[in-house]
Protein backbone atom coordinates (compact mmCIF):
# COMPACT_ATOMS: atom_id res chain seq x y z
CA UNK A 1 0.00 0.00 0.00
CA UNK A 2 2.61 2.29 0.81
CA UNK A 3 4.25 2.48 -2.77
CA UNK A 4 1.19 4.19 -4.13
CA UNK A 5 1.54 7.16 -2.21
CA UNK A 6 -0.89 8.77 -4.71
CA UNK A 7 -2.83 11.52 -2.61
CA UNK A 8 -6.39 10.31 -2.59
CA UNK A 9 -8.68 10.30 0.79
CA UNK A 10 -8.69 6.86 2.61
CA UNK A 11 -12.37 7.43 1.91
CA UNK A 12 -14.34 9.79 -0.48
CA UNK A 13 -17.95 10.28 -1.39
CA UNK A 14 -18.15 12.23 -4.85
CA UNK A 15 -21.86 13.58 -5.10
CA UNK A 16 -23.81 10.40 -3.82
CA UNK A 17 -26.89 10.76 -4.68
CA UNK A 18 -29.71 8.01 -3.46
CA UNK A 19 -33.03 7.40 -4.29
CA UNK A 20 -35.89 5.81 -2.08
CA UNK A 21 -39.69 5.24 -3.42
CA UNK A 22 -38.75 7.78 -5.79
CA UNK A 23 -37.88 10.61 -3.62
CA UNK A 24 -34.05 11.79 -3.23
CA UNK A 25 -32.76 10.81 0.55
CA UNK A 26 -29.42 11.82 -0.33
CA UNK A 27 -28.55 14.82 -2.71
CA UNK A 28 -25.20 14.93 -4.24
CA UNK A 29 -23.20 14.80 -1.55
CA UNK A 30 -19.15 14.87 -0.95
CA UNK A 31 -16.97 14.64 1.46
CA UNK A 32 -13.46 12.28 2.60
CA UNK A 33 -12.22 10.82 5.80
CA UNK A 34 -8.45 10.54 6.56
CA UNK A 35 -7.13 7.16 8.42
CA UNK A 36 -7.27 7.47 11.92
CA UNK A 37 -9.88 9.97 11.97
CA UNK A 38 -13.22 10.10 13.43
CA UNK A 39 -16.53 12.10 12.18
CA UNK A 40 -19.77 11.92 13.28
CA UNK A 41 -22.61 12.83 11.22
CA UNK A 42 -25.46 14.81 13.08
CA UNK A 43 -28.82 16.07 11.76
CA UNK A 44 -32.64 16.01 12.27
CA UNK A 45 -34.37 12.90 12.45
CA UNK A 46 -34.75 11.58 8.91
CA UNK A 47 -32.28 13.93 7.42
CA UNK A 48 -30.66 10.64 5.88
CA UNK A 49 -27.64 10.06 8.55
CA UNK A 50 -28.20 6.01 8.52
CA UNK A 51 -28.41 6.03 4.50
CA UNK A 52 -25.02 7.54 4.42
CA UNK A 53 -23.98 4.43 5.99
CA UNK A 54 -26.09 2.21 3.98
CA UNK A 55 -24.42 3.36 0.76
CA UNK A 56 -21.18 3.44 1.98
CA UNK A 57 -21.69 -0.02 2.80
CA UNK A 58 -23.69 -0.98 -0.42
CA UNK A 59 -26.88 -1.83 1.18
CA UNK A 60 -28.00 0.63 -0.91
CA UNK A 61 -26.64 1.55 -4.35
CA UNK A 62 -26.44 5.16 -5.69
CA UNK A 63 -28.16 6.54 -8.83
CA UNK A 64 -24.99 9.08 -8.85
CA UNK A 65 -22.01 9.87 -8.27
CA UNK A 66 -18.56 7.36 -6.59
CA UNK A 67 -17.45 6.13 -3.30
CA UNK A 68 -14.00 5.34 -3.02
CA UNK A 69 -12.02 3.36 -0.40
CA UNK A 70 -8.44 2.96 -0.10
CA UNK A 71 -8.16 4.16 -3.55
CA UNK A 72 -10.53 1.65 -4.88
CA UNK A 73 -13.80 2.61 -6.62
CA UNK A 74 -16.52 0.59 -4.61
CA UNK A 75 -19.68 2.19 -5.99
CA UNK A 76 -22.05 -0.50 -6.33
CA UNK A 77 -20.26 -3.69 -4.52
CA UNK A 78 -21.87 -5.96 -2.49
CA UNK A 79 -21.92 -5.60 1.48
CA UNK A 80 -20.30 -8.95 2.10
CA UNK A 81 -17.27 -7.50 -0.35
CA UNK A 82 -16.89 -4.34 1.03
CA UNK A 83 -16.61 -6.03 4.43
CA UNK A 84 -13.91 -8.10 3.66
CA UNK A 85 -12.70 -4.87 2.21
CA UNK A 86 -12.35 -3.45 5.56
CA UNK A 87 -15.38 -1.36 6.64
CA UNK A 88 -18.23 -2.82 9.04
CA UNK A 89 -20.77 -0.97 10.66
CA UNK A 90 -23.69 -1.73 13.44
CA UNK A 91 -26.97 -1.07 13.29
CA UNK A 92 -29.50 1.39 15.17
CA UNK A 93 -31.79 -1.01 15.33
CA UNK A 94 -29.56 -4.22 16.18
CA UNK A 95 -30.82 -7.82 14.42
CA UNK A 96 -28.50 -10.64 16.06
CA UNK A 97 -29.18 -13.96 15.10
CA UNK A 98 -31.21 -14.38 18.22
CA UNK A 99 -31.42 -17.56 19.04
CA UNK A 100 -27.71 -18.01 19.19
CA UNK A 101 -25.60 -17.08 22.39
CA UNK A 102 -23.33 -13.98 22.29
CA UNK A 103 -20.32 -15.89 21.63
CA UNK A 104 -21.72 -17.66 18.75
CA UNK A 105 -23.41 -14.47 17.29
CA UNK A 106 -19.45 -13.01 17.74
CA UNK A 107 -18.20 -16.65 16.31
CA UNK A 108 -20.19 -15.88 13.34
CA UNK A 109 -18.78 -12.42 12.47
CA UNK A 110 -15.56 -13.81 12.48
CA UNK A 111 -15.92 -16.51 10.11
CA UNK A 112 -17.75 -15.09 7.69
CA UNK A 113 -16.46 -11.43 8.11
CA UNK A 114 -12.65 -12.12 8.40
CA UNK A 115 -10.35 -12.20 5.87
CA UNK A 116 -7.64 -13.74 8.38
CA UNK A 117 -10.68 -16.77 9.99
CA UNK A 118 -9.77 -19.30 7.31
CA UNK A 119 -6.42 -19.27 9.17
CA UNK A 120 -7.63 -19.33 12.34
CA UNK A 121 -8.10 -22.19 14.33
CA UNK A 122 -11.86 -23.26 15.99
CA UNK A 123 -10.19 -22.13 19.42
CA UNK A 124 -8.38 -19.18 18.63
CA UNK A 125 -12.07 -17.68 17.11
CA UNK A 126 -13.65 -18.20 20.17
CA UNK A 127 -10.45 -16.73 22.07
CA UNK A 128 -10.89 -13.70 19.86
CA UNK A 129 -14.64 -13.56 20.34
CA UNK A 130 -14.64 -13.59 24.17
CA UNK A 131 -12.09 -11.33 23.79
CA UNK A 132 -14.49 -8.83 22.22
CA UNK A 133 -17.44 -9.44 24.28
CA UNK A 134 -15.00 -8.20 27.25
CA UNK A 135 -14.60 -5.46 25.13
CA UNK A 136 -17.78 -4.27 25.46
CA UNK A 137 -18.24 -5.17 28.51
CA UNK A 138 -20.50 -8.41 27.42
CA UNK A 139 -17.79 -11.35 29.02
CA UNK A 140 -20.10 -12.19 31.74
CA UNK A 141 -23.14 -12.68 29.24
CA UNK A 142 -21.27 -15.29 26.84
CA UNK A 143 -23.62 -18.00 26.73
CA UNK A 144 -26.73 -16.10 27.12
CA UNK A 145 -29.10 -16.48 23.95
CA UNK A 146 -28.99 -13.35 22.53
CA UNK A 147 -32.75 -12.48 22.61
CA UNK A 148 -32.48 -12.69 26.35
CA UNK A 149 -30.28 -9.69 26.35
CA UNK A 150 -31.06 -6.05 26.90
CA UNK A 151 -31.89 -3.71 24.43
CA UNK A 152 -28.57 -1.94 25.30
CA UNK A 153 -26.70 -5.51 25.39
CA UNK A 154 -28.28 -5.98 22.58
CA UNK A 155 -26.41 -3.18 20.73
CA UNK A 156 -23.30 -3.44 22.58
CA UNK A 157 -22.93 -7.59 20.74
CA UNK A 158 -23.67 -5.28 17.81
CA UNK A 159 -20.27 -3.54 18.19
CA UNK A 160 -18.82 -6.71 18.96
CA UNK A 161 -19.60 -7.99 15.89
CA UNK A 162 -18.80 -5.48 13.81
CA UNK A 163 -14.95 -5.05 15.43
CA UNK A 164 -14.82 -8.70 14.85
CA UNK A 165 -14.75 -7.96 11.16
CA UNK A 166 -11.08 -6.84 11.49
CA UNK A 167 -12.38 -3.39 9.68
CA UNK A 168 -10.27 -0.48 8.98
CA UNK A 169 -13.39 2.12 8.97
CA UNK A 170 -15.79 1.47 11.55
CA UNK A 171 -19.19 2.81 11.00
CA UNK A 172 -21.11 3.54 14.54
CA UNK A 173 -24.96 3.92 14.50
CA UNK A 174 -26.11 5.58 17.80
CA UNK A 175 -23.94 3.68 19.65
CA UNK A 176 -24.64 6.08 22.75
CA UNK A 177 -28.41 5.51 22.88
CA UNK A 178 -29.53 3.30 25.65
CA UNK A 179 -26.40 3.34 27.75
CA UNK A 180 -26.30 5.24 30.98
CA UNK A 181 -23.40 7.92 30.75
CA UNK A 182 -20.90 6.17 32.97
CA UNK A 183 -20.97 3.24 30.05
CA UNK A 184 -20.55 6.03 27.76
CA UNK A 185 -17.82 7.12 29.23
CA UNK A 186 -16.09 3.63 28.82
CA UNK A 187 -17.54 3.05 25.63
CA UNK A 188 -15.55 5.97 24.44
CA UNK A 189 -12.20 4.73 25.72
CA UNK A 190 -12.59 1.46 23.61
CA UNK A 191 -13.74 3.62 20.67
CA UNK A 192 -9.73 5.47 21.28
CA UNK A 193 -8.40 2.71 22.25
CA UNK A 194 -9.78 1.11 18.65
CA UNK A 195 -8.17 4.19 16.62
CA UNK A 196 -4.73 4.51 18.27
CA UNK A 197 -4.76 0.64 17.27
CA UNK A 198 -5.28 2.58 13.37
CA UNK A 199 -9.54 2.49 12.67
CA UNK A 200 -10.93 5.08 11.34
CA UNK A 201 -14.49 5.82 12.18
CA UNK A 202 -17.60 7.05 10.88
CA UNK A 203 -20.07 8.04 13.84
CA UNK A 204 -24.14 8.81 14.30
CA UNK A 205 -25.39 9.93 17.37
CA UNK A 206 -27.41 12.40 19.41
CA UNK A 207 -25.79 12.88 22.51
CA UNK A 208 -24.13 16.08 21.18
CA UNK A 209 -21.48 15.78 23.72
CA UNK A 210 -20.30 12.81 23.05
CA UNK A 211 -19.92 13.51 19.60
CA UNK A 212 -18.30 16.74 20.49
CA UNK A 213 -15.64 15.53 22.88
CA UNK A 214 -14.32 12.86 20.54
CA UNK A 215 -14.81 13.47 16.92
CA UNK A 216 -11.90 15.23 14.77
CA UNK A 217 -15.20 16.73 12.46
CA UNK A 218 -18.74 16.91 12.44
CA UNK A 219 -21.08 16.67 9.12
CA UNK A 220 -24.30 18.05 9.51
CA UNK A 221 -27.29 17.05 6.96
CA UNK A 222 -30.05 18.04 6.47
CA UNK A 223 -33.24 16.92 4.40
CA UNK A 224 -30.31 14.76 2.59
CA UNK A 225 -27.52 17.95 1.84
CA UNK A 226 -24.40 18.75 3.82
CA UNK A 227 -25.66 22.14 5.64
CA UNK A 228 -22.08 22.61 7.53
CA UNK A 229 -19.03 20.64 8.30
CA UNK A 230 -15.83 21.34 10.01
CA UNK A 231 -14.60 21.31 13.49
CA UNK A 232 -17.21 20.54 16.42
CA UNK A 233 -17.43 23.52 18.02
CA UNK A 234 -17.67 25.21 14.03
CA UNK A 235 -20.12 23.35 13.31
CA UNK A 236 -22.62 22.89 16.58
CA UNK A 237 -22.13 27.11 16.45
CA UNK A 238 -24.03 27.42 12.66
CA UNK A 239 -26.93 28.93 12.19
CA UNK A 240 -28.45 26.78 10.20
CA UNK A 241 -27.56 23.40 12.27
CA UNK A 242 -28.97 24.97 14.89
CA UNK A 243 -32.61 26.01 13.37
CA UNK A 244 -33.00 22.54 12.17
CA UNK A 245 -31.44 20.35 14.34
CA UNK A 246 -31.69 22.13 18.17
CA UNK A 247 -34.16 24.23 17.30
CA UNK A 248 -32.65 27.72 19.01
CA UNK A 249 -29.46 29.14 19.26
CA UNK A 250 -26.38 27.33 21.57
CA UNK A 251 -23.64 29.20 22.72
CA UNK A 252 -21.72 26.43 24.48
CA UNK A 253 -21.23 22.60 23.98
CA UNK A 254 -21.62 22.19 27.74
CA UNK A 255 -25.66 23.62 27.23
CA UNK A 256 -25.90 20.63 25.11
CA UNK A 257 -25.40 17.96 27.34
CA UNK A 258 -28.21 15.54 26.72
CA UNK B 1 -55.95 11.91 38.36
CA UNK B 2 -54.45 8.18 38.63
CA UNK B 3 -51.84 7.53 41.17
CA UNK B 4 -49.70 4.51 40.96
CA UNK B 5 -48.62 2.26 44.08
CA UNK B 6 -46.46 -0.02 43.91
CA UNK B 7 -45.73 -1.84 47.23
CA UNK B 8 -42.68 -4.34 47.50
CA UNK B 9 -42.53 -5.65 44.24
CA UNK B 10 -39.94 -8.62 43.82
CA UNK B 11 -39.76 -10.14 39.98
CA UNK B 12 -37.31 -12.96 38.58
CA UNK B 13 -36.46 -13.45 35.40
CA UNK B 14 -35.72 -17.10 34.65
CA UNK B 15 -35.22 -18.04 38.17
CA UNK B 16 -32.72 -14.51 38.82
CA UNK B 17 -34.28 -12.22 40.71
CA UNK B 18 -34.59 -8.52 38.84
CA UNK B 19 -36.55 -5.91 41.12
CA UNK B 20 -36.25 -6.76 44.91
CA UNK B 21 -39.02 -5.58 47.07
CA UNK B 22 -39.53 -2.20 45.07
CA UNK B 23 -42.34 0.13 47.28
CA UNK B 24 -42.76 3.75 45.51
CA UNK B 25 -45.63 5.74 44.38
CA UNK B 26 -45.95 8.40 41.18
CA UNK B 27 -48.68 10.54 41.72
CA UNK B 28 -51.05 11.76 39.39
CA UNK B 29 -50.12 15.36 37.63
CA UNK B 30 -46.33 14.66 38.12
CA UNK B 31 -43.22 13.27 36.28
CA UNK B 32 -41.89 10.58 38.19
CA UNK B 33 -38.12 9.41 36.57
CA UNK B 34 -36.74 6.43 37.05
CA UNK B 35 -32.68 6.21 36.32
CA UNK B 36 -30.04 3.70 36.83
CA UNK B 37 -27.28 1.51 35.53
CA UNK B 38 -28.46 -0.40 32.44
CA UNK B 39 -29.92 -3.74 34.03
CA UNK B 40 -30.91 -2.11 37.09
CA UNK B 41 -34.26 -3.12 36.35
CA UNK B 42 -35.96 0.20 35.28
CA UNK B 43 -37.52 -1.91 32.27
CA UNK B 44 -38.36 -4.70 33.97
CA UNK B 45 -40.69 -2.18 36.77
CA UNK B 46 -42.24 -0.50 33.80
CA UNK B 47 -43.47 -3.67 32.20
CA UNK B 48 -44.56 -4.55 35.55
CA UNK B 49 -46.88 -1.71 36.04
CA UNK B 50 -48.30 -2.74 32.65
CA UNK B 51 -49.38 -6.32 33.83
CA UNK B 52 -46.74 -7.57 31.04
CA UNK B 53 -44.63 -9.12 33.74
CA UNK B 54 -46.18 -10.54 36.44
CA UNK B 55 -44.43 -10.36 40.03
CA UNK B 56 -43.55 -13.43 42.22
CA UNK B 57 -44.19 -10.71 45.23
CA UNK B 58 -45.69 -7.79 46.15
CA UNK B 59 -48.39 -5.57 44.71
CA UNK B 60 -49.40 -2.60 42.88
CA UNK B 61 -52.65 0.02 42.57
CA UNK B 62 -53.78 2.19 40.11
CA UNK B 63 -56.10 4.48 41.91
CA UNK B 64 -55.99 2.02 44.90
CA UNK B 65 -57.23 -0.50 42.60
CA UNK B 66 -55.09 -3.94 43.43
CA UNK B 67 -54.08 -4.63 39.27
CA UNK B 68 -52.46 -8.16 39.81
CA UNK B 69 -56.04 -9.92 38.67
CA UNK B 70 -56.33 -7.64 35.16
CA UNK B 71 -54.83 -8.28 31.70
CA UNK B 72 -53.12 -6.19 30.31
CA UNK B 73 -55.95 -5.24 27.87
CA UNK B 74 -57.68 -4.39 31.19
CA UNK B 75 -54.90 -2.13 31.91
CA UNK B 76 -55.11 -0.34 28.43
CA UNK B 77 -58.61 -0.23 28.71
CA UNK B 78 -58.25 1.51 32.36
CA UNK B 79 -55.81 4.04 30.53
CA UNK B 80 -52.87 2.50 31.38
CA UNK B 81 -50.26 2.72 29.00
CA UNK B 82 -46.71 1.53 28.17
CA UNK B 83 -44.35 2.90 25.10
CA UNK B 84 -41.71 0.49 25.55
CA UNK B 85 -38.21 0.89 24.20
CA UNK B 86 -36.67 0.20 20.82
CA UNK B 87 -38.28 1.18 17.32
CA UNK B 88 -40.75 -1.69 17.25
CA UNK B 89 -43.14 -0.07 14.66
CA UNK B 90 -45.55 -2.77 12.49
CA UNK B 91 -43.20 -1.96 9.05
CA UNK B 92 -45.84 -2.70 6.42
CA UNK B 93 -48.59 -0.42 7.91
CA UNK B 94 -48.41 3.18 7.29
CA UNK B 95 -47.66 5.67 10.21
CA UNK B 96 -51.13 6.39 10.36
CA UNK B 97 -51.93 2.70 10.71
CA UNK B 98 -49.66 2.52 12.95
CA UNK B 99 -51.28 5.20 15.13
CA UNK B 100 -55.04 3.82 14.76
CA UNK B 101 -53.80 0.50 15.89
CA UNK B 102 -52.62 2.05 19.32
CA UNK B 103 -56.15 3.30 19.38
CA UNK B 104 -57.65 -0.08 19.27
CA UNK B 105 -59.24 0.21 22.38
CA UNK B 106 -60.23 3.96 22.60
CA UNK B 107 -62.10 3.74 19.33
CA UNK B 108 -64.20 6.91 20.05
CA UNK B 109 -62.80 9.78 18.57
CA UNK B 110 -59.42 8.26 17.74
CA UNK B 111 -59.32 10.55 14.59
CA UNK B 112 -59.48 13.71 16.24
CA UNK B 113 -56.39 12.59 18.56
CA UNK B 114 -54.66 11.18 15.48
CA UNK B 115 -54.62 15.06 14.22
CA UNK B 116 -53.43 16.07 17.68
CA UNK B 117 -50.54 13.70 17.52
CA UNK B 118 -49.64 14.68 13.69
CA UNK B 119 -50.00 18.59 15.06
CA UNK B 120 -47.68 17.60 17.58
CA UNK B 121 -45.31 15.98 14.82
CA UNK B 122 -45.72 17.58 11.83
CA UNK B 123 -42.66 15.79 10.42
CA UNK B 124 -44.63 12.75 11.20
CA UNK B 125 -48.45 13.77 9.25
CA UNK B 126 -46.13 14.84 5.82
CA UNK B 127 -45.42 10.87 6.06
CA UNK B 128 -48.48 9.45 7.29
CA UNK B 129 -49.33 7.26 3.99
CA UNK B 130 -45.77 5.98 4.39
CA UNK B 131 -44.99 1.97 5.55
CA UNK B 132 -43.60 2.75 9.14
CA UNK B 133 -40.86 0.36 7.97
CA UNK B 134 -39.25 2.71 5.52
CA UNK B 135 -39.29 5.78 8.28
CA UNK B 136 -35.57 6.68 9.77
CA UNK B 137 -35.14 4.88 12.93
CA UNK B 138 -35.60 8.17 14.68
CA UNK B 139 -39.01 8.50 12.94
CA UNK B 140 -39.79 4.67 13.89
CA UNK B 141 -39.11 6.06 17.41
CA UNK B 142 -41.95 8.96 17.31
CA UNK B 143 -44.09 6.63 16.27
CA UNK B 144 -44.25 4.32 18.75
CA UNK B 145 -44.27 7.30 21.18
CA UNK B 146 -47.39 8.78 18.94
CA UNK B 147 -49.25 5.34 19.17
CA UNK B 148 -48.60 5.23 22.56
CA UNK B 149 -50.01 9.09 23.10
CA UNK B 150 -53.09 8.18 20.89
CA UNK B 151 -54.58 6.40 23.39
CA UNK B 152 -54.99 9.41 25.33
CA UNK B 153 -53.58 7.60 28.78
CA UNK B 154 -54.15 8.60 32.42
CA UNK B 155 -51.26 6.55 33.12
CA UNK B 156 -48.16 6.73 30.79
CA UNK B 157 -45.42 4.45 31.50
CA UNK B 158 -42.67 5.60 28.82
CA UNK B 159 -39.08 3.26 28.70
CA UNK B 160 -36.09 5.61 27.36
CA UNK B 161 -38.31 7.63 25.12
CA UNK B 162 -35.79 10.26 23.65
CA UNK B 163 -33.67 7.07 22.37
CA UNK B 164 -32.65 8.27 18.76
CA UNK B 165 -34.56 11.36 18.90
CA UNK B 166 -32.51 14.73 17.60
CA UNK B 167 -32.60 17.27 20.69
CA UNK B 168 -35.44 19.40 18.81
CA UNK B 169 -37.91 16.67 18.74
CA UNK B 170 -36.89 15.10 22.42
CA UNK B 171 -37.57 18.97 23.40
CA UNK B 172 -40.51 18.91 21.67
CA UNK B 173 -41.55 15.94 23.32
CA UNK B 174 -40.83 17.02 26.95
CA UNK B 175 -43.20 19.80 26.56
CA UNK B 176 -45.49 17.30 25.55
CA UNK B 177 -44.71 15.75 28.65
CA UNK B 178 -45.15 18.66 30.93
CA UNK B 179 -48.33 19.39 29.11
CA UNK B 180 -50.09 15.80 29.55
CA UNK B 181 -48.52 16.64 33.76
CA UNK B 182 -50.01 19.55 33.59
CA UNK B 183 -53.71 17.86 32.56
CA UNK B 184 -53.30 15.25 35.54
CA UNK B 185 -51.92 12.63 33.64
CA UNK B 186 -49.57 10.18 35.33
CA UNK B 187 -45.98 10.11 34.13
CA UNK B 188 -43.74 7.25 34.92
CA UNK B 189 -40.39 7.90 32.89
CA UNK B 190 -37.32 5.41 32.50
CA UNK B 191 -33.82 6.10 31.21
CA UNK B 192 -30.57 7.47 30.29
CA UNK B 193 -31.46 10.53 29.21
CA UNK B 194 -30.31 11.51 32.96
CA UNK B 195 -30.23 15.04 34.00
CA UNK B 196 -32.60 15.82 30.73
CA UNK B 197 -35.44 13.17 33.03
CA UNK B 198 -34.57 14.68 36.48
CA UNK B 199 -34.28 18.37 35.07
CA UNK B 200 -37.96 17.63 34.16
CA UNK B 201 -39.51 15.12 37.36
CA UNK B 202 -41.24 16.34 39.96
CA UNK B 203 -39.61 12.76 41.65
CA UNK B 204 -37.01 10.90 41.09
CA UNK B 205 -35.56 7.43 41.62
CA UNK B 206 -32.30 5.68 41.21
CA UNK B 207 -32.48 2.09 40.91
CA UNK B 208 -29.76 -0.11 41.36
CA UNK B 209 -29.15 -4.04 41.02
CA UNK B 210 -33.33 -4.26 41.81
CA UNK B 211 -33.76 -1.96 44.41
CA UNK B 212 -34.13 1.94 45.03
CA UNK B 213 -31.04 3.86 46.45
CA UNK B 214 -32.21 7.03 46.34
CA UNK B 215 -35.52 9.20 46.12
CA UNK B 216 -36.54 12.61 45.99
CA UNK B 217 -37.10 15.37 44.00
CA UNK B 218 -35.51 15.28 40.60
CA UNK B 219 -33.20 18.31 41.75
CA UNK B 220 -32.33 17.15 44.73
CA UNK B 221 -31.50 13.96 43.15
CA UNK B 222 -29.06 15.86 40.37
CA UNK B 223 -27.17 17.05 43.07
CA UNK B 224 -26.27 13.59 45.25
CA UNK B 225 -23.21 12.45 44.86
CA UNK B 226 -23.79 9.20 45.40
CA UNK B 227 -25.89 9.25 42.03
CA UNK B 228 -22.62 11.29 40.33
CA UNK B 229 -20.90 8.39 40.85
CA UNK B 230 -23.18 5.45 39.81
CA UNK B 231 -24.53 7.41 36.44
CA UNK B 232 -21.65 9.49 35.37
CA UNK B 233 -18.94 7.44 37.43
CA UNK B 234 -15.35 8.47 38.51
CA UNK B 235 -12.06 8.74 35.80
CA UNK B 236 -10.48 5.65 37.69
CA UNK B 237 -14.01 3.29 36.11
CA UNK B 238 -12.44 2.16 33.51
CA UNK B 239 -11.79 -1.68 34.52
CA UNK B 240 -15.31 -1.66 35.83
CA UNK B 241 -16.89 -3.22 32.50
CA UNK B 242 -18.60 -1.27 30.48
CA UNK B 243 -22.32 -1.85 32.06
Amino acid sequence: MDKKAIKVPYLLLESVTVERNQREVLRGISFSLERQEIISIIGPNGAGKSTVFDVITGFVKPISGRIIFKGIDITGWDPHRICRLGISRTFQISRPFSSMTALENVVVAIMFGNKRAKRMTDEAIHDRARELLELVGLGHKTNTVSRCLTLSEQRRLEVARAVATDPELLLLDEFAAGLSPKAIDNALKVIERLRQEGLSLLIIDHFLNVTARISDRIIALHEGEIIASGSPTEVLKNKAVAAAYFGGSVDTVEELRE
Amino acid sequence: MAKVEVKKLSICYVKRPIVHEVTFCAEGGQITALVGPNGAGKTTILKAIAGIIRPIKGEIFIDGIPTSGLTVEELVKLGVVYIPEGMSVFAEMSVEENLEVGGYLHRDRLKERIETVFSLLPELGKKRKIPAGMLSGGEQRMVTIGRGLVVGATVLLLDDPFLGLSPLIANRFCEVFQKLRQEGKTLLIAGQHVRRLLKAADKGILIEDGHISLEGTGSELLKNPHLTQVLFGHFNAVSSSVT
